[in-house]
């Protein structure tokens, strides 16, 4: 019963929040005014917040999206209480730790160790705790020898990585963040956003971005604020739908002439239909040729590694452990080994050492964007049609070979996270699970829209003959 | 009436020693010899005053009515020291004061900081120094007299009640300054004009009895001239006096922090 109640606890909530700005005449007006004795012209009032009202339950992640100016950072500076609003109420139950814009809270001279310090002790930590913590605090961080320099010598993306690192081990109730993690690497954000879904599960989160992705695959609710006030207060989903569209009409112009590229391309690849046959068999795009020999050929880079170095974050691994994950191309190209296309039928090896006998095992793996949002994924108990189960021998080598075309992928960054696991698809062991064991880059391509392309079987545009 | 900054002492203690340590390192950062200098700088001054003013200057400590003619050759140089120690505590709140929370803008606009936090940095280091330098000169006026009195204990007393001074006006100017830019180019005029009204370079005897009025009201003026009693001529202050004085003290400490945490929730706005 209890915990039924704390459910639905209100975390936050916000009654007509209001924040006016006055911009009053200059200084130096002010005095001549005063000298002169003249009356004072009319004092500009800005609203950046108007009645703004919303609630969040304990254990939501709000979005909060809407353009530059709209009132975003204001309204999450109100929550945080750095500053007041004019008028209305709010009403804040719990931790708050937040992660507004860059470099939250740093005092430039000190090293980033006493920033740690300060900043916890901010949050509400104790001493004793944060002696205790500030190793794991750095550990997260990874910035090396920095931790000793003072932050002004740091980069964007080291002030980001401590300032998350503090946030994530204060152990708030309210997570807040701020379009901040744009700037980390690829690494850095899969880490945070990997810490983010955790933290989802048992805190509030408030999280702000331009990135519609991030946001919808952070958020379960969103606002879409404009000129200061709610335009939209629902699911992530349709809150994202109606500020995509809304933009999408600025940017019509945009559009037309992507369209106009297309359209030759339909055009010049009409003349090749005879090939028709074989590519319905292979599953490819019938514009593949001519895409991959255009810009918008989709390269997609394999970053490699050694799989020691990687800072993956792994668990398990002691009764199988994988030792390779790797993506080779099938298509016989005297290319960079390092690229695969889009579009190309690719193989993905993964290689594990069973450490002990495994009945039934399972390989699986997930490619995932730079947001973690999961693109796809697949793994070797789909596949089984029989009711045969693989099962391998302590010390044995295991090879799991996944053979697909690979999917046109916007630009960004990709990982591919493989899993070793015992079971059925119902009731299964984890042996391991290796978060990035492979980086992926995608650096241009020709989707239209989608986080991935599908291969185009035809594109046709007729003139349907009246009778 | 509740205390509230003793409260908010008690309470960010730990900041409070992190920033303060700051503050006094700094001063010495990338030296060699570090915060040995808290200890070789007044001995240098020291000797220096002792040089030009009793050796070069001849000067001796005192009105012309009322001075000792065979009083030794540091006399002069430590009663300058004394008026300095005390002054220096005041000119170091004063200037660093106005522009403090417009230098940190970023834990007050980012985070929940107490504010207060950084006047008491200021107060306590200028503490830390007087405290270093008024050690140096009891040791020397111990070793030149001979002898040193218990009654010296009451420094402590006279110098707790200061530090609430300095500590009220650093709150006081650091809450002003975010609303008034100005004060912080008007602070050095107010330093060097308050080193010439105070009894650094003079005793307050000196001071013509229509005038003495002032250097009572001046605060700096009577800590100078406590301090000098204490340790020279070993004629402490009774206990009702300094009770008297460390209750206005605290007063006044305590109306400047409600001045300042008052204002505090404008500051984010105007910074």
């Amino acid at each position: 019963m209890k915990k039924n109640c704390r459910e639905h606890d209100i975390a936050i909530r916000a009654s007509n929040l209001s924040k006016h700005y006055t911009i009053r005449e200059r200084k130096r007006e002010r005095l001549k005014r005063l000298v002169l004795n003249k009356k004072a012209e009319k004092i500009l009032r800005v609203s950046a917040l108007n009645k703004v009202s919303f609630e969040i339950s304990n254990g939501d992640a709000l979005g909060i999206i809407g353009k530059n100016g709209s009132g975003k950072s204001t309204l999450l500076q109100i929550i945080c209480g750095t500053i007041s609003a004019t008028s209305g109420e709010l009403e804040v139950n719990g931790r708050i730790a937040a992660l507004l814009e860059l470099g939250s809270g740093f005092n430039p001279e000190f090293t980033g160790r006493e920033n740690i310090e300060i900043n916890a002790i901010l949050l509400g930590m104790k001493k004793k705790e944060v002696k205790f913590k500030i190793k794991d605090i750095i550990e997260f961080a990874d910035i090396g020898i920095y931790i000793d320099q003072p932050v002004r010598t740091y980069s964007s993306g080291m002030i980001v990585r401590l300032a998350f690192a503090i946030i994530a081990h204060s152990d708030p109730d309210i997570m807040i963040i701020d379009e901040a993690l744009a700037v980390g690497d690829s690494y850095f954000t899969q880490k945070c956003m990997r810490f983010i879904q955790r933290f989802k599960k048992k805190g509030t989160l408030v999280f702000v971005s331009h990135d519609p992705n991030a946001v919808l695959s952070v958020c379960n609710k969103a606002i879409l604020l404009e000129n200061g006030e709610i335009k939209y207060n629902g699911t992530a989903k349709d809150a994202l739908e109606i500020y995509a569209n809304q933009e999408r009409i600025k940017q019509s112009e945009n559009v037309e002439e992507v369209k106009d590229v297309r359209m030759k391309q339909v055009d010049e690849e009409g003349k090749r239909q005879t090939k028709k046959e074989e590519y319905v068999r292979k599953w490819k795009d019938y514009r593949t040729e001519i895409i991959n020999t255009s810009k918008y050929k989709n390269e997609i880079e394999l970053i490699t590694h050694d799989n020691r170095e990687i800072e993956s974050e792994d668990y398990g691994g002691e009764e199988a452990c994988i030792i390779s994950t790797r993506l080779e191309n099938l298509e016989k190209r005297q290319d960079d080994i390092n690229i695969v296309l889009g579009g190309e039928l690719v193989k993905l090896n993964i290689e594990f050492i069973a450490r002990k006998r495994i009945e039934s095992l399972i390989v699986g793996f997930i490619l995932k964007d730079d947001k973690g949002l999961t693109i796809l994924g697949d793994n070797s108990f789909n596949s089984l049609i029989s009711d045969e189960e693989y099962s391998a021998s302590q010390g044995e080598l295991i090879r799991a070979e996944f053979i697909f075309t690979m999917p046109l992928l916007r630009a960004g960054h990709y990982s591919i996270t493989s899993s070793i696991a015992e079971g059925n698809m119902n009731n299964h062991n984890i042996l391991h699970w290796q978060n990035d064991s492979m980086m992926l880059e995608s650096q241009c391509t020709s989707i239209a829209a989608g986080m991935a392309g599908l291969p185009m079987q035809s594109i046709s545009i007729t003139r349907p003959r009246r009778k | 009436m509740r205390i509230k900054f003793l409260a908010s002492f008690r309470k960010n203690l730990m900041l409070i020693e992190i920033f303060t340590r700051r503050e006094i390192e700094e001063r010495y950062k990338g030296t060699n010899l570090g915060s040995l200098w808290t200890l070789i700088n007044p001995i240098i001054m020291l000797s220096v005053y002792t040089l030009v003013f009793s050796k070069i200057f001849k000067a001796k400590w005192g009105t012309l009515s009322s001075y000792d003619p065979d009083q030794g050759a540091l006399v002069f140089a430590i009663n300058l020291f004394a008026g300095l120690i005390v002054f220096n505590m005041f000119a170091e709140c004063t200037a660093k004061s106005p522009s403090i929370v417009q230098q940190n803008a970023n834990f007050v606009k980012k985070v929940i900081f107490p504010i207060e936090v950084l006047g008491i940095k200021i107060a306590s280091s200028a503490l830390f120094h007087g405290i270093i330098s008024a050690m140096v000169l009891i040791v020397i006026t111990a070793i030149n007299e001979g002898r040193i009195s218990p009654n010296i204990i009451m420094i402590s007393l006279l110098w707790g009640g200061y530090y609430m001074i300095l500590l009220g006006m650093s709150w006081f100017l650091s809450t002003i300054g975010v609303f008034v830019k100005d004060i912080s180019q008007i602070t050095g005029s107010f330093i060097n004009i308050m080193m010439f009204m105070s009894p650094v370079f003079y005793p307050t005897d000196a001071v013509p009895t229509g005038l003495r009025w002032l250097t009572h009201l001046n605060p700096i003026g009577y800590v100078i001239e406590k301090t000098r009693k204490i340790i020279f001529e070993n004629k402490p202050p009774t206990i009702t006096e300094m009770l008297i004085y460390v209750i206005t003290s605290c007063i006044w400490c305590e109306l400047c922090f409600r001045l300042l945490k008052a204002k505090e929730r404008k500051f984010g706005d105007i910074i």
